[in-house]
């Protein structure tokens, strides 16, 4: 299986990793490219990258992108309506309440334990800047590995307090079951 | 022009075969091998101007580094077909050279090299694959093209003449330009023509003159000189070359040369009002189109005086130029390589975006494990996707082959 995926920057590049090691460890991952660095620019260019992902052969496209504070459901609902009809089968479109580290970061416990962050410390509104201070994220070293590592292991059902993640990860179920996947229902899994 | 040029053993390039186009572009990742290719096609034309030994140095600076690493072979095998005209007969060659490397003859763990074979055949009108020249580790014999032609074939006037051939250079190299082998002097000439270039605007400002300035060299230390050279000789070529790079340069009015002694020559940007800017002071990239410019004008040029089109390579002609300037340069080229065959290398996809009416000279290299591999996109395929995507863009989504 090849899954497709169009991302802003590497800790959602790694997140999608670990949610591919979590679920479906033997799919191959594209990235879709895009022009310039920022969301605009990925939104700009969406339908493009689509479009090549879709010539790659992908199975499914996963759409990652910042709301930064912003309505997460309106960024949602727009970028659905910018792609055309012909894609539509293939995408998922997640949006973060903020950004990717505030999913990474719904189970303070959890991220807590594993990256030594003082409890207290996540309890704010954007963790992104203390998860990438705590991870050691530098310019030259994004901690990809470590960061699709955390993903893979984290009890996602804690996870599921956050709406915007829940979305994300329902649309994921459904496409799974519409395409006859096998990714595990983490609703039904004991803590 | 090429039809055909196949490689093996030369660096990355293991049992590699192009057939190029009037008009080609290598694009693929750094450390694919588009230079090997390059330097592969600009060895063998040294091997007809100089020795073998002196032809690796100069083509790539470490002869001892010019075979695969991974194939722990000691043999070199280069083999060219292509098509020329002599004296409006339409020929075509086919040349194949087997270089031998030798450890350690000089020093120790680096390699020289000698011709182990090389034959050279013709077909046309009055020639059906005939041999022209073949050299068998120092035996050599050459066709006495007259006597083919007039069909003798007696013992004193025997078709081949035998010779003994040296090892350490081609016989192409060595051959003298007679009356009895005018066909294999012009195929001599033709691989001579090949140039490659890599051009950087620190060479580009030298001033030193070379004894033979007739060409520009490869790294265009001996720009200023070659245009001097043609300003005082063909003066309607040099014209044609500054209205080129008026096109980025408005304000040239003329190029105006110094040359104190033979060895020097100072070049000046002149405008309107006889105001003069020395190399030192025009960009890096106006140089650098300046020395395209010469060289696709002089290339046409040297076309209509030649048995075939030179080939001419330039490795990223990008660098440091305003983009849409590279579009009306590249409208000026004559993509079924009737005024030359060119080659470039390029990474810019704005660059690429030109070549979407010239697909059949679109090759992608990639490196696979321990060689490099020649992709070519599938034009039917390629002019489907430019609906959607341009050609650079197809590039950077990785959706050429």
């Amino acid at each position: 299986m090849k899954i497709g995926f169009c991302v802003e920057g590497s800790t959602d590049r790694a997140f999608v990793t670990g949610l591919r090691d979590r679920w479906c460890p033997r799919a191959e991952l594209v990235e879709g490219l895009f022009r310039g660095s920022t969301g605009m620019s990925q939104r700009r260019e969406l339908l493009r990258s689509c479009t090549a992902l879709n010539l790659k052969g992908v199975d499914a496209i996963i759409i990652l992108t910042d709301s930064n504070g912003f309505s997460w459901r309106d960024i949602r609902k727009s970028l659905c309506e910018q792609l055309p009809s012909e894609y539509l089968h293939l995408v998922v479109v997640g949006v973060p309440d903020r950004n990717v580290e505030s999913w990474i970061c719904c189970d303070k416990e959890y991220i807590s334990r594993v990256t030594q962050i003082p409890f207290e410390s996540l309890a704010c509104s954007d963790p992104k800047d203390v998860f990438e201070a705590f991870m050691e994220i530098t310019r030259t070293d994004k901690r990809e590995r470590e960061i699709a590592s955390i993903v893979q292991k984290a009890p996602i059902q804690n996870w599921f307090t956050n709406r915007s993640f829940e979305d994300f990860y329902e649309d994921i179920l459904k496409f799974s079951q519409r395409n006859g996947c096998q990714i595990r229902n983490e609703r039904e899994i004991e803590i | 022009m090429i039809k055909s040029f196949t490689v093996d053993n030369f660096k990355s390039l293991v049992n590699f075969n192009i057939r190029p186009a009037g008009l080609n572009l290598l694009v693929g990742n750094n450390n694919a091998g588009k230079t090997n290719i390059c330097h592969a096609l600009r060895f063998l034309g040294l091997t007809a101007k100089m020795s073998v030994d002196d032809a690796a140095t100069e083509c790539t600076a470490e002869p001892w580094n010019l075979l695969n690493v991974y194939l722990r072979k000691d043999t070199l095998n280069l083999s060219i077909t292509c098509d020329l005209n002599y004296q409006e007969e339409a020929v075509s060659f086919s040349y194949e050279l087997t270089l031998a490397a030798h450890k350690g003859l000089r020093l120790q763990n680096i390699r020289t090299f000698t011709v182990d074979s090389e034959i050279l055949r013709i077909s046309g009108e009055r020639f059906a694959d005939v041999v022209l020249l073949e050299n068998k580790r120092g035996r050599a014999k050459l066709l006495h093209e007259v006597r083919f032609l007039k069909g003798h074939s007696s013992g004193a006037e025997a078709l081949y003449v035998e010779t003994m051939a040296p090892v350490d250079a081609t016989m192409l190299f060595r051959l003298f330009d007679l009356e009895t082998n005018p066909r294999s002097n012009i195929f001599k000439r033709y691989l001579s023509s090949w140039g490659y270039y890599n051009l950087d605007p620190t060479n580009l400002r030298s001033k030193h003159a070379k004894a033979n300035d007739e060409f520009l060299d490869s790294k265009g230390t001996n720009l200023s000189s070659v245009l001097y050279t043609l300003h005082n000789v063909k003066p309607r070529i040099e014209r044609k070359i500054i209205e080129a790079v008026r096109v980025l340069e408005p304000r040239l009015d003329l190029l105006s040369y110094q040359s104190p002694d033979p060895d020097h020559v100072y070049m000046y940007f002149e405008d309107g009002k006889g105001n003069k800017f020395g190399v030192d002071n025009i960009s890096d990239g106006t140089l650098r189109y300046l020395a395209i410019c010469y060289l696709i004008t002089s290339l046409r040029e040297q076309t209509s005086d030649r048995a075939g089109s030179p080939l001419i390579i330039i490795e990223e002609p990008e660098n440091g130029v305003f983009v849409h300037h590279l579009k009306t340069l590249f409208g000026t080229i004559d993509p079924s390589g009737k005024e030359g065959q060119l080659l470039f290398t390029s990474h810019s996809p704005y660059f690429i975006d030109l070549f979407d009416s010239s697909l059949d000279g679109l090759f992608v290299v990639k490196f696979v494990d321990t060689h490099s591999l020649l992709v070519i996109p599938e034009p039917s395929k390629l002019s489907e996707r430019l609906g959607k995507f341009s050609l650079g863009e197809m590039h950077f989504q990785d959706l050429l082959g």
